[in-house]
């Protein structure tokens, strides 16, 4: 795949919520482009919908939301699929293959009672299964070749897992499966599974992989957990990581270990990663563009050091002027979020904007290209400007 | 120097129980012999991580827990001090000693004594969803320290917690409303303004801007400082953000596994940190400038766990200039320059 | 001054009906907890007016005995009588009137179940806040203390205290309330060792708050529901126990309205006679079909309060 090639592309997705209190338009045309092994940043504060984007990617906003409008293409091994109009078994094939997603809170991620082996054997049973029946086969080839008294049930073994890298939900095989001996079988495969599971533990530098690999998510500490959580996604090489707000709940220094991590391994695996956090520290560290959301909008994206340099929408210049500083007092930024419900008529930033001019409050802006490489979705940077 | 607060040996330990008859099997000492001094007027600010035990130093301070071990001079004048050092030095059994502990030390009062005191010591927590009661009306939350210590009756107390909802940015018809009403920097807001209706002198932050957005962080740090201002009011900040620390802080102590490992004024240890841990506390955060992507390798390990100490210096398993000596003894905690207080064999050196 | 009291009052009540509505809106939005209140309301209105729906016979008020809950009987006969126009409902063996004692059993059944339940409450809340609030050892002994009472079989109980004191309708429900209290002990303590870890408990210790204070202000209101749910699910739950141990004969006398006491009137035709199986049904089926409506609308009402009021679902 060459470089500079677009994975991922939403185009003015509207998601809104149907609430008791009202209609929530949570996001309202969200436009953002990804380029293939960048990482991009996803700023925002809350409510302003950066985790809603990251769920309408995947299509699992939950009820009462609902994604009316705008299309959300990516880009797959067999081409760009637009993903709000795929069937179910379509997605359940690209979730955690092809996108793969983290969150916040990596005790919650992991289910409680199933060992650390067991989670991430999941995900390699589901998406690697092919790899992994052809690694089982090449293994009984070595033994087969031994020429010892057990060829019948090796190739036995291998009539089994020929089938399962076919049709892995065969009925043969789902009987088998059940009868006690005759499904020792499956030693084989998880085997295969274990070594592959070791060896993603060692590649997140998780000190004593095969202990931790038995342990249950309870014992392990917080940042951990969290490198598990990263070690599942990252199990199947997915295009795109969607990583929300993975190290907001650490100790800054677990965070710094994660964040060291999560830019070798980028190289590594050649993933794209969305970063979506609200900590400009952190956007600063890892990501090469960065886009910042604001009430469902995105209104600037840029190059990292582009957008700290010279930050071009009000909002942006706001939030970095926010960030306390010794010896330059803090500048907070006047003002609410607007409530969602009834969202101001035109820009959305309007109200506590300190530069709007008339056309601000009637008419919403667009995003355009104000300087190379550089969006801005704000009537100062218009047409003739 | 005026030290509204001043403590000695403060100790606060967790017993561990376990085994079927829930025998004592060992401690969590979550604030192992601390001695911090704070002035009057100042804002003194603790950083360190989850588990080094700032917010349990908080609220043992105020008394929300009772100390395992040790003393808090609260309100004590400098020559009670004076007297108070000299006679723990010479004669620590000494009934005078006594007495004027009965009058200061606050860790020993009884819970009539105690109740005294609490309009003069208050407390905002980290997270503002929480630490308002979901099921009461603002006006009653702000007004419930002077309904529980009888501070003031009937119209007086609208009068007292109206006023202080509007020092805080918030509004009459902001009185008849739920929490869950407001947004999490109003929330915090409030729960500012209930700490404030008892007009004190002393209050523990706890983390009160952990939990809100950047834009309102600052609208409350500027916030904490007018109050300050206006009130003459005695601060205790705990924060892990040490940005957000270095801004309103006067001076800062860093704390490691129960530990104070450092303590200096703003300038100085934010200009020059000396412990080990505080430099890679420093060099972990990441600063909000792509120009200055940290080149340093991050800090290894974790942090172990409070109940069994490293023996020693308590860094000393993740530290790389550990010596031998940093395995067998505990560094005291010592002035090595102007104030500037480390508690590390190899500085104090 | 009084003036602004009352404006105070008002605006004090905004937000809170503004929360009654939500919780009415949701209640109307479940067909089964509109079925639940219905009943429960048919119920109480036919309480309230069975005076006048099933009037005594106004010469016995006479008798400076005169009860109204003993049923009027013509006769003496063994063999109870169709529906007919003096009896809209039949009359039961012994000539008991139907319809008298069903509308006046009414009224019984609302004693019982909100008298047990109440008396339950009250003892079983006080014992589990002070065991969850204090912890300790304190709450140590009183939970064993509510273990020990958790193995009672209340069946047993009934009978004993029958055997000592007579049988009575206030007899079995103090056996009811002396074996009901414990569950609603486990079910507060639960919440309110849930409730005491929040950070509003500590902040209000901070402000100086009196444990009496804390308790009352801040740890009931919080963890009440559960228990509210409980209630009123074991309303209907008590009325069955009652009109069981009635039937056994453990309860009220044979002429008392009570529902249970009906059906235990009509033990000898509950398969008809020998030549007809359903003849004289009206004596068991009619107070039969009234216990079993009233049971089903406490637990709908307690499935209701139960979706309306958990507080995960708040703002959908």
């Amino acid at each position: 795949m060459t470089k500079n090639q677009e994975i991922l592309e939403l185009q003015d997705l509207i998601v809104n919520f149907y609430t008791y209190e009202g209609k929530v338009e949570a996001l309202d045309g969200v436009n953002l482009k990804m380029r293939e092994g960048e990482t991009l940043g996803l700023v925002g504060e809350t409510g302003c919908g950066k985790s809603v984007t990251s769920l309408a990617t995947l299509v699992l906003v939950p009820a009462p939301g609902k994604i009316e409008g705008g299309n959300a293409r990516f880009r797959t091994n067999h081409g760009i699929v637009d993903l709000t109009k795929q069937n179910d078994a379509t997605l359940r094939g690209i979730r955690g293959k092809d996108i793969a997603m983290i969150f916040q809170d990596p005790r919650s991620a992991l289910n409680p009672v199933y060992t650390v082996e067991n989670q991430l054997a999941e995900v390699f049973m589901h998406h690697r299964l092919h790899e992994m029946c052809q690694r089982s086969l090449d293994e009984i080839e070595k033994d087969l070749k031994k020429k010892s008294s057990k060829a019948f049930f090796y190739r036995m073994e291998k009539n089994f897992y020929q089938k399962m890298s076919k049709n892995p939900k065969a009925f043969s095989l789902r009987i088998v499966s059940r009868i006690p001996i005759v499904n020792r079988y499956q030693r084989r495969i998880k085997k295969e599974i274990r070594k592959e599971v070791v060896k993603t533990l060692k590649t997140l530098k998780i000190p004593d992989p095969e202990r931790v690999a038995d342990m249950y998510p309870h014992e392990l500490s917080g940042g951990m957990a969290q490198r598990v959580v990263i070690a599942m996604a990252l199990g199947c090489s997915p295009g795109l990581l969607i990583a929300d707000e993975p190290t907001t709940n650490l100790d800054v220094t677990i965070q710094a270990q994660i964040l060291e991590q999560v830019r070798e391994l980028k190289d590594k695996f050649e993933s794209s990663i969305l970063y979506i956090t609200h900590d400009l520290g952190v956007v600063a560290e890892v990501c090469d563009r960065v886009a910042v959301m604001y009430a469902g909008n995105v209104v600037e994206i840029a190059e990292v050091e582009e957008i700290f340099k010279h930050p071009l929408h009000p909002y942006t210049q706001a939030l970095l002027g926010s960030i306390p500083r010794p010896g330059k007092g803090f500048a907070p930024i006047e003002g609410e979020v607007p409530s969602l419900i009834a969202p101001p008529p035109g820009c959305r930033f309007n109200p506590r904007c300190q530069k709007g001019i008339e056309i601000c409050n009637q008419q919403k802006p667009k995003l355009i290209e104000a300087d190379k490489d550089h969006f801005v979705m704000c009537h100062l940077y218009g047409e003739g400007s | 120097m005026d030290f509204l607060i001043h403590t000695r040996g403060l100790k606060k330990y967790y017993a561990v129980t376990g085994g079927v008859f829930r025998r004592k099997v060992g401690d969590v000492k979550a604030v192992d012999d601390v001695e911090v001094r704070i002035q009057k007027g100042e804002t003194f600010g603790v950083v360190g991580e989850s588990g080094c035990g700032k917010t349990t130093l908080g609220k043992t301070l105020i008394r929300l827990f009772k100390p395992t071990a040790g003393h808090i001079y609260y309100g004590a004048p400098p020559e009670v001090l004076e007297e108070v050092d000299k006679y723990e030095a010479s004669d620590p059994k000494s009934s005078k000693l006594r007495e004027l502990r009965k009058q200061y030390d606050i860790a020993t009062f009884g819970s009539r004594k105690m109740r005294q005191m609490r309009k003069k010591m208050q407390i905002v927590y980290q997270d503002p969803t929480t630490s308002l009661d979901p099921r009461m009306l603002v006006k009653d939350i702000v007004a419930e320290p002077l309904y529980a210590q009888n501070l003031a009756k009937g119209i007086e107390i609208r009068k007292r917690s109206l006023e202080m909802l509007q020092r805080v940015g918030l509004t009459e018809r902001h009185l008849y409303r739920y929490p869950h009403e407001f947004s999490g920097g109003q929330r915090q807001r409030i729960a500012v303004a209930r700490a404030l209706v008892t007009e004190p002198e002393f209050v523990v932050l706890d983390e009160p801007t952990s939990a809100v957005d950047v834009s309102v962080r600052a609208q409350l740090l500027n916030q904490f400082q007018t109050l300050q201002k206006d009130f003459g009011l005695t601060y205790m900040f705990v924060s892990h953000d040490l940005s957000v620390v270095e801004c309103i802080s006067d001076r800062v102590g860093v704390m490691y596994l129960g530990k104070m490992v450092e303590l200096a004024p703003t300038a100085e240890l934010y200009r020059e940190p000396l412990h080990p841990y505080a430099q890679a506390l420093f060099s972990a955060i990441p600063v909000p400038d792509p120009s200055r992507r940290k080149k340093r390798a991050p800090l290894k390990g974790e942090v172990p766990s409070p109940v069994n100490p490293p023996p020693g210096c308590r860094f000393n398993p993740r530290c790389d200039k550990a010596m031998d000596v940093c395995r067998k003894v505990e560094p005291k905690l010592v002035d090595v320059r102007n104030g500037h207080f480390v508690a590390c064999h190899l500085v104090s050196q | 001054m009084k003036s602004s009291r009352w404006q105070e009052f008002k605006a004090g009540m905004g937000p809170r009906t503004k929360e009654w509505k939500f919780m009415l809106s949701r209640l109307r939005k479940s067909p089964l907890s509109i079925a639940g209140m219905s009943i429960i309301i048919f119920y109480a209105v036919l309480a309230l007016l069975a005076p006048l729906l099933a009037p005594p016979n106004p010469s016995w008020a006479l008798y400076p005995s005169f009860d109204p809950f003993h049923i009027p009987r013509e006769s003496m006969a063994p063999v109870p009588a169709s529906p007919s126009a003096n009896h809209p409902f039949g009359t039961t063996e012994g000539q008991y009137d139907l319809y008298y004692g069903i509308m006046w059993g009414t009224i019984t059944a609302f004693r019982v179940g909100l008298w047990v339940v109440g008396a339950s409450l009250i003892i079983g809340l006080a014992i589990g806040i002070v065991a969850g609030y204090y912890g300790g050892v304190i709450d140590e002994l009183m939970m064993r203390f509510t273990d020990v009472i958790f193995a009672f079989p209340g069946l047993i109980l009934a009978m004993a205290l029958v055997a000592a004191l007579g049988a009575s309708l206030d007899n079995v429900m103090l056996a009811l309330v002396l074996v009901g209290w414990p569950g609603y002990t486990r079910l507060i303590r639960g919440e309110v060792l849930r409730v005491k870890q929040e950070d509003y408990v500590e902040a209000s210790k901070a402000a100086g708050a009196s444990d009496l204070r804390v308790i009352l202000r801040h740890i009931i209101p919080n963890a009440i529901y559960p228990v509210v749910i409980a209630a009123s699910l074991d309303t209907g739950a008590i009325v069955l126990s009652a009109a069981g141990l009635s039937f056994l004969g453990l309860g009220a006398g044979p002429d008392y309205a009570d529902w249970g006491q009906l059906i235990a009137r009509s033990q000898n035709w509950i398969f008809g006679t020998r030549t007809d199986p359903f003849a004289h049904w009206h004596t068991f089926v009619l107070p039969g079909v009234f216990i079993f409506i009233f049971v089903l609308g406490w637990n709908l009402l307690g499935d209701a309060f139960r979706d309306i009021l958990d507080p995960t679902l708040r703002r959908r």
